[in-house]
């Protein structure tokens, strides 16, 4: 089946795991589990809230290098005099730092079978088509083995290390290749960044490393999605993804099922970098909990995920469906260094009931003949709302520098908010920059005009929005790009009529 | 986020004591000197000023020259904007009689004007209710300053259905020789339903005179009315010029501005229009030319808080030299705000290698069934434009002259008097005939 298909998706993924013979599943449940410290957790918890101690404690029980405490240290001291930013357009609660367990929480009792699930989830699932194994993971039942993922992750491994491609929890590549690690971690988002940014650099449980070597292109979509699930290391991610020159990689993060999650406050770092010639491609779905109807509960995300184009013709890609989690604080970035680099951001964010979401992106111009293409659509229903933020700033040497930006608002009902505070810093006379935004409505003529034909006004919203946000959903893989649109009419449903 | 103690400050709270006969009453005064007193300026880390470094007037400490004897020339200069229009002219914030045009000669009936100093009992109470109830926020130290120790300036009344045929040409004209001088005169404008009335006000400063200028105008407009406000700043290089207008347009009234900021070291000007009933109208232009160290900042707030409102806004920007251009404008639909027309857009010329635009178009928008669009570019001249006019004939320097002056014309020629239009043509053409030079 791989060999028929190079493009490693969900879908592919589940049918491999059905088609293989049980040979192939006995010889995986045998195996050891390969994330080994998942199990050490359930048996300790650290205590509650952050001082060097704790931080140390991480540090330790990763068995990390010296570097790396310190490197972790220093991001604590330094987070002890930041102040949680109060600029961004949202209302929430204070989050209590020291009302947190920064490693892994005690284990909560886990749903023993699906019966035991809550019927709206399983509800959401059968819309959207997740297969029924994977149901049990979503929802978080304790499943001894959890053979597909396991599998997948397997298969991944042998292919890509053909390669020479390095595709690994952080974690065991701060053990295994420290010089890969020591060299960029930190180059983009340094440990001084954001209060947020900051915190992670501290406390960071876990995420993704992918090293792709020069020349090479990585020939399948790498997915952070069943690691993930299977470690819960959600809460501080950090993911360090190096393209080294003239290679390219497509990467996949988060999945369209509504994920349950006991950790209310996600605090995540993404850094990406690229030689000369080499391409990324960063694409999420985030559907986390966005809280009931009454605005209750619902995760706090709050994200700094940035780029560095290090060289000449390099690109940056980021494209993000951003539907759930009761607060998104997120900025995808790019930092366009080598000249004739191009930084892109295609987003569609939607909210619905008192979600908030304050996202955009910021493309900065540092090197000659850099271009950059904004695409953000935002989608407000209930009584939510919705801003884009974004900055866009040339600086005196960026010759020829070209952005242009996009950024619609589409309202469903009076009750909720669209937003826009797009900031263009332009130093260069040589600079062409251009902003557009417009805010529109789904119209009762438009759902009239389908209703007519037969559509029922749940698809004829579903309908319009898709074709709304359809230069976004373009640039996802193309099974993700189905699930997406699907997400986009469960996410919306009560909202009209 | 405070700047505690500087000149400017304490300077300003001098002030209260040694002068005198100040234009408001205590009970409009004494909220704003408390504020003063607090002496708390924003700095760029406020958000509304982070591209405005206010250094150039917290530094200085003003005194006070004597108006002086000005050349004759310079003042039928100033007139020329509207020759047709009823001068009343101030000099370093006092008003001269001298030069002014004699007010009995003002034959339009339903419009009256009157300095608020002479203002008593129901006059007085009127135009403070104005003030009172504008939309500039309390966090706006320099309205304090306006409200707190201003000495000077007017009040224009319209009573309803007076359309006045003649323009107020208000110019201010600061001079300094010893110190730098400091100027803060109000206006207050009511027109009251179905009045009409347009507005000219221009700032000068002649030679090489440190200036420091904080005006605030209250403007209030009744249902059905009609005001036409122009504002131009045409001051020397070593003035500092911060600006506040609140503007209410009532039900069915309409608004139009425009601001014309070619001078000055340091401008910001902040313009906050709100409506308070609905089918009203705004519509707001403006150009900013800088050239070598000069700062122009524009500022919009435009609040829909009714429905069937519409506004349009269009800033074009040419920088040259060193200058920077900031525009920074808000537009906040409400809820119940339904069937909103909001147009944005601002434009942007750099002419220069070290010349810099920072732009910050914003949508607030609480409703959902509103049209509302903004846009901002930011490029030089289009080559293919210059490319063209060079394959006829026309040598780069006066091409770029020509594209340079029709990019600010699509602004000016909308300006309804036609005086004024020439006036304002001319002087940008003749900014641009200095500044603009062919690229090496």
């Amino acid at each position: 089946m791989i060999k028929e298909n190079n493009k490693m998706t969900r879908d592919n993924d589940k049918n491999i795991a059905m088609s293989d013979d049980q040979q192939t599943i006995q010889n995986i449940t045998d195996q050891d589990y390969k994330y080994g410290f998942v199990t050490d957790i359930e048996m300790e918890a650290f205590p509650k809230g952050l001082d060097e101690n704790i931080v140390r404690m991480i540090s330790a029980k990763k068995k990390e290098p010296e570097f790396m405490t310190e490197w972790r240290l220093k991001a604590y001291r330094h987070w002890r005099k930041q102040k949680e930013p109060k600029w961004p357009k949202l209302k929430y609660s204070e989050v209590d730092y020291e009302d947190l367990y920064y490693y892994a929480a005690p284990k909560k009792e886990a749903p023993k079978s699906l019966d035991e699930v809550d019927p709206e989830l399983l509800a959401t699932f059968e819309k959207l088509g997740v297969p029924l194994e994977e149901r049990e993971l979503l929802a978080g039942v304790a499943v001894d083995a959890v053979i597909d993922s396991v599998s997948v992750a397997t298969t991944f491994k042998g292919k890509l290390g053909e390669l020479g491609i390095i595709f690994c929890p952080i974690s065991e590549a701060i053990q295994e290749h420290p010089e890969l690690v020591k060299k960029y971690l930190g180059t983009v988002v340094p440990y001084t960044d954001n209060f947020y940014a900051t915190l992670n650099s501290a406390v960071f449980s876990d995420g993704s490393f992918v090293y792709i070597p020069p020349g090479v292109r990585c020939p399948m979509e790498l997915s952070s999605y069943f690691r993930i699930n299977a470690s819960k290391t959600g809460q501080f991610e950090r993911t360090l993804i190096v393209a080294d020159k003239g290679s390219y990689v497509s990467y996949l993060e988060g999945c369209t099922a509504p994920m349950r999650d006991e950790n209310q406050l996600h605090a995540a770092v993404v850094e990406l970098i690229a030689l000369d010639d080499a391409e990324i491609k960063y694409s999420t779905v985030q559907n986390w909990y966005a809280g009931n109807k009454e605005g209750v509960g619902g995760i706090f995300n709050f994200v700094t995920k940035r780029g560095l184009c290090a060289g000449n013709n390099s690109k940056i890609s980021w494209t993000q469906v951003e539907t759930g989690s009761a607060i998104t604080w997120k900025y995808p970035s790019c930092v366009l260094k080598g000249d004739k680099s191009v930084g892109e951001f295609y987003s569609v964010a939607l909210t619905n009931n008192y979600q908030q979401a304050d996202t955009g992106t910021k493309m900065i111009h540092l090197g000659k003949n850099t271009r950059s293409l904004i695409i953000s659509k935002g989608i407000s229903a209930g009584k939510s709302n919705n801003t884009y933020r974004g900055l866009v700033k040339v600086n005196k040497k960026a010759e020829n520098a070209r952005n242009y930006s996009q950024c619609d608002s589409l309202l469903i009902g009076d009750q909720c908010g669209a937003h826009t505070y797009p900031y263009l810093e332009i130093e260069n006379p040589s600079a062409q920059v251009e902003h557009e935004a417009t805010t529109s409505k789904v119209s009762e003529d438009q759902i009239f005009y389908l209703n007519q034909r037969g559509i029922s006004t749940e698809d004829a919203v579903g309908m319009i929005v898709s074709g709304y946000a359809r230069e976004v959903f373009q640039q996802l893989p193309m099974e993700f790009a189905v699930e997406a649109q699907a997400l986009m009419s469960v996410s919306l449903e009560g909202s009209v009529g | 986020m405070a700047q505690l103690t500087n000149n400017f400050s304490d300077w300003l709270n001098q002030r209260v004591d040694t002068e005198s006969s100040f234009a408001f009453s205590e009970a409009v005064r004494s909220p704003s000197l408390s504020k003063l007193a607090g002496g708390i300026f924003p700095t760029r880390k406020d958000e509304e000023w982070r591209y405005t470094p206010l250094g150039p007037v917290l530094d200085s400490s003003p005194g006070k020259d004597s108006a002086s004897e000005l050349d004759i020339d310079f003042i039928s200069n100033l007139k020329q904007a509207v020759p047709t229009g009823h001068t009343i002219i101030f000099i370093n914030g006092d008003y001269s009689e001298k030069y002014s045009d004699d007010p009995l000669s003002l034959d339009d009936t339903g419009l009256s004007i009157t300095h608020l100093t002479q203002l008593k009992g129901p006059a007085l109470k009127m135009a403070e209710d104005i003030i009172v109830h504008s939309n500039l926020t309390d966090d706006n130290i320099f309205q304090h300053i306006s409200l707190g120790l201003s000495q000077a300036g007017l009040f224009i009344h319209v009573e309803k259905n007076a359309a006045s045929k003649t323009p107020i040409h208000i110019i201010h004209i600061s001079t300094a020789h010893s110190a730098t001088s400091f100027t803060n005169p109000v206006n207050v404008v009511r027109l009251e339903n179905n009045s009409h009335l347009k507005i000219v006000e221009q700032y000068a400063s002649p030679g090489d005179s440190a200036v420091i200028t904080v005006p605030a105008n209250y403007i209030q407009l009744e249902d059905g009315a009609g005001l036409e406000y122009y504002r131009i700043g045409i001051e020397n290089a070593e003035t500092q010029h911060v600006c506040n207008t609140s503007v209410k347009v009532g039900a069915s009234a309409s608004f139009t501005s425009h601001q014309y900021l070619l001078g000055s070291n340091l401008t910001r000007s902040n313009l906050e229009v709100s409506f308070s009933g609905p089918g009203a109208e705004a519509v707001l232009r403006g150009v900013y030319l800088g050239d070598d160290n000069q700062h122009l900042d524009v500022r919009t707030y435009l609040d829909h808080a009714h429905p069937h409102c519409s506004s349009d806004q269009h800033f074009r920007g040419i920088l040259n030299g060193h200058s920077r251009g900031v525009f920074n404008g808000l537009v906040l639909v409400r809820e119940h705000a339904q069937k909103t027309d909001a147009q944005q857009s601002n434009k942007n010329l750099l002419l220069s290698r070290d010349a810099r635009v920072d732009a910050k178009p914003q949508l607030e928008i609480f409703a959902d069934d509103v049209k509302c669009a903004h846009g901002a570019t930011v490029g030089e001249l289009d080559s293919d434009a210059l490319f063209y006019l060079q394959s006829r004939g026309i040598d780069k320097k006066d091409a770029r002259l020509m594209l340079t002056r029709a990019f600010a014309a699509e602004v000016t020629q909308e300006i309804g008097i036609e005086s004024l239009q020439t006036y304002v043509k001319g002087k940008i053409a003749t900014s641009l005939d200095e500044i603009v030079s062919p690229r090496v």
